[in-house]
């Protein structure tokens, strides 16, 4: 065993396995600043080139380009309060503020660090407890997946948003988005009317960029051009090294919330399906609950920052515990390094550790000098992209509407594509003014599919084998939590409407 | 100035008590409507109809505005001046310039769509200094991407 470790460690260490490492990660950092093309999109571009590397390098070339695009995401969110992909969207609701009151170098530094913290609990814990996790991974079938995601939708409709109601209304709308295409089970259509791009639903990325990023931009830009908003976002921005520096002291001193972040990102990332956006916003919701600060979040708390960061990028890591261990991909990134393996000849499954050990263990070492270099290349260009904050927003907003384009356009080429991201752009200026959280609709549609399914499976189960969610402990204790939350919800509401009035 | 913050609140739950009212009218238009149009029915009788969930979705968004309407239900009748036409006035307005975008990307191509609305949009925004440097960028920013996206990925832009 020991043995295989440090063979491995010697081939992570080769040259041209780092200089990949390297080049993978400065990518997906490039590509997951812009708006539209995320980690996801980086990797599915990316991997026809891997054919030419050994397959450690490959292999390791595009965990760095997922780890990169997945803290790259950030960095808009946190200048422009226009998140490159949903998992971003929470970091914007502190990362922006603190940019806007002139701190957007600390806030990018907690953002990358907390990233790397993240990341790096998530390889360790990978490493030690990837045979151990995966069978309880297995425990989780419809019943289960179905009270985890009422429970999470009771967060995060308790956390977006002035109204539990009305994040509830953003949920249920975005879920109802999830239902245009062909019924899963049926395959009939469902509002299609006839329309063959439809058949699909709507494109995740399209409805996700629109509606956070670019519906954010266009407010932005409106409040300019009304003169609601001064655009004093350059001159604010400070100059003097307190105002920019992160000490080691200050960023562990939220060392609960950095382990409580990436204990919440690899839970959710060894499930099979939930996703980095789910850890992201479960892992702000429990930092806010427990923080002492908890009233400061969203106007400006690197504490949101470092609970948002730490938890999706702790998702990359444990996402390919089910991938290694049952060879069930985690996510769509997961997917992608599945394919990847298969090409150079790697069969994913229960038995990958025991028949590729050697690559496996070269993959997590790999990982683990992957991070050092997320820390090293991330530093670097934190001095380049705050630049950008140097600008006056009305040079700095107007292009992103053409990288919005570019973004959505690159992948599949579809015109429709961008006329969706257009037509979200307008539903969220809509809900954003409105007050209705639309990162809860985008959530809603996120999820929704998934609900669906598990949703169907767990009633079906019901009526055939008659198991009711009684019989699952774990499923109990999720609808519990759901109540409770719900309960809290409408209790605090209830509690500031009285103070109000 | 606690009077200003009053009449603000106010409007503003007079607000949210037409955003339920508007929500339910949604609901109940996708119930009765758009859902026995747009979904196809199975003759499958084992399965929940692929209308169920639809349906149940938009169940709870009329019950969460219905709740939202009994919130603020004692502003329904008064008249007080809220946010809700500049709302939909500006959303309308995106949305003209949303149509004339994809017209343009349609008609004229990329590089041109981005550098007009690019260029209008700072010129929008309030800059008023330096406006052939920005006239040059916001032509120089799509060309370079549609080279990026032509030379890296082979793919031409619209």
């Amino acid at each position: 065993m020991l043995d295989i470790i440090l063979q491995a460690f010697a081939a992570a260490l080769e040259p041209m396995n780092l200089l990949f490492i390297a080049l993978g990660i400065a990518l997906g950092i490039v590509i997951g600043v812009l708006p539209g093309l995320g980690s996801v999109t980086a990797m599915a571009v990316l991997i026809p080139i891997t054919f030419y590397m050994s397959p450690l390098a490959a292999i390791a070339f595009l965990v760095g380009v997922n780890k990169g695009g997945t803290s790259g995401g950030a960095i808009p969110a946190i200048l422009l309060n226009s998140p490159g992909s949903p998992e971003a969207a929470a970091t914007a609701w502190d990362g922006y503020p603190m940019a806007k009151r002139g701190e957007a170098f600390r806030a990018m530094k907690f953002s990358l660090f907390s990233s790397v913290t993240g990341d790096t609990i998530s390889d360790l814990l990978l490493i030690v407890l990837v045979v151990p996790f995966a069978a309880f991974a297995l425990q989780f079938g419809p019943v289960e997946y179905t009270a985890v995601l009422l429970f999470s939708f009771a967060l995060i409709a308790g956390i977006a948003g002035d109204s539990p109601l009305k994040s509830g209304i953003g949920i249920f709308f975005g879920i109802l988005l999830s239902t245009i295409g062909l019924d899963p089970v049926a395959s009939t259509s469902r509002f299609t009317f006839g329309q063959l791009k439809l058949e699909d639903g709507l494109s995740l990325s399209a409805l996700a960029i629109g509606a956070l990023a670019l519906s954010s931009v266009v407010i932005q830009l409106s409040d300019l051009i009304t003169r609601r908003e001064k655009d004093d976002f350059a001159s604010n921005q400070a100059d003097t090294k307190a105002g920019r520096s992160v000490s080691a002291r200050e960023f562990f001193s939220y060392w609960r919330t950095l382990i409580r972040g990436a204990l919440t990102g690899s839970l959710v990332g060894m499930l099979p399906g939930l996703g980095v956006t789910l850890a992201s916003f479960l892992s702000y919701s429990a930092a806010k609950r427990a923080s002492k600060n908890g009233d400061n979040f969203g106007k400006g708390e690197p504490e949101g920052i470092i609970a948002t960061e730490s938890a999706n990028s702790a998702v990359v890591g444990s996402n390919l515990i089910p991938t290694i261990a049952l060879g069930i991909p985690g996510n769509i990134a997961a997917a992608l390094l599945v394919g990847a393996l298969v090409m150079h000849g790697v069969v994913p499954g229960p038995f990958m550790l025991s028949m590729h050990g050697e690559l496996i263990y070269g993959l997590f070492a790999s990982m683990i000098l992957a991070n050092i270099f997320h820390l090293i290349i991330g530093r670097a260009g934190l001095s380049l992209w705050v630049q950008f904050a140097r600008y006056p927003r009305r040079l700095i907003l107007p292009p992103v509407l053409m990288f919005c384009i570019f973004g959505i356009y690159l992948p599949t080429q579809s015109l429709w594509d961008v006329g969706v991201m257009l037509a979200f752009a307008g539903l969220g200026i809509l809900f954003t003014r409105a007050r209705i959280s639309i990162v809860c609709t985008v959530i809603g549609f996120l999820l929704g599919g998934m609900f669906e399914t598990s949703l169907r499976q767990a009633l079906l189960l019901h009526q055939v084998e008659g198991i009711s969610i009684l019989a699952s402990p774990l499923a109990l204790v999720f609808l519990l939590l759901t109540i409770a939350v719900l309960s809290r919800a409408i209790w605090r509401s209830q509690k500031e409407s009285n103070k109000s009035a | 100035m606690i009077d200003q913050k009053t009449c603000t609140q106010d409007a503003s739950d007079r607000f949210d008590f037409l955003i339920g009212a508007i929500t339910v009218s949604f609901a109940l238009f996708v119930i009765f409507l758009l859902i026995p149009v747009g979904v196809e029915t199975t003759t499958y009788h084992s399965q929940l109809s692929p209308g169920f969930f639809p349906k149940l979705a938009c169940i709870f968004i009329g019950l969460f505005g219905a709740m939202l309407m009994f919130k603020n239900r004692h502003w329904a009748l008064r008249r007080i001046p809220h946010n809700g036409s500049r709302i939909l006035l500006e959303t309308l307005a995106w949305l003209a310039w949303a149509i004339a975008t994809m017209l343009l990307l349609m008609y004229v191509g990329f590089v041109v769509t981005a550098a007009v609305s690019c260029f209008t949009g700072i010129v929008l925004a309030g800059q008023r200094r330096y406006l052939i440097r920005c006239a040059l960028g916001s032509i120089l920013l799509p060309l370079a991407l549609q080279q990026l996206a032509w030379h890296a990925f082979y793919i031409q832009l619209p």
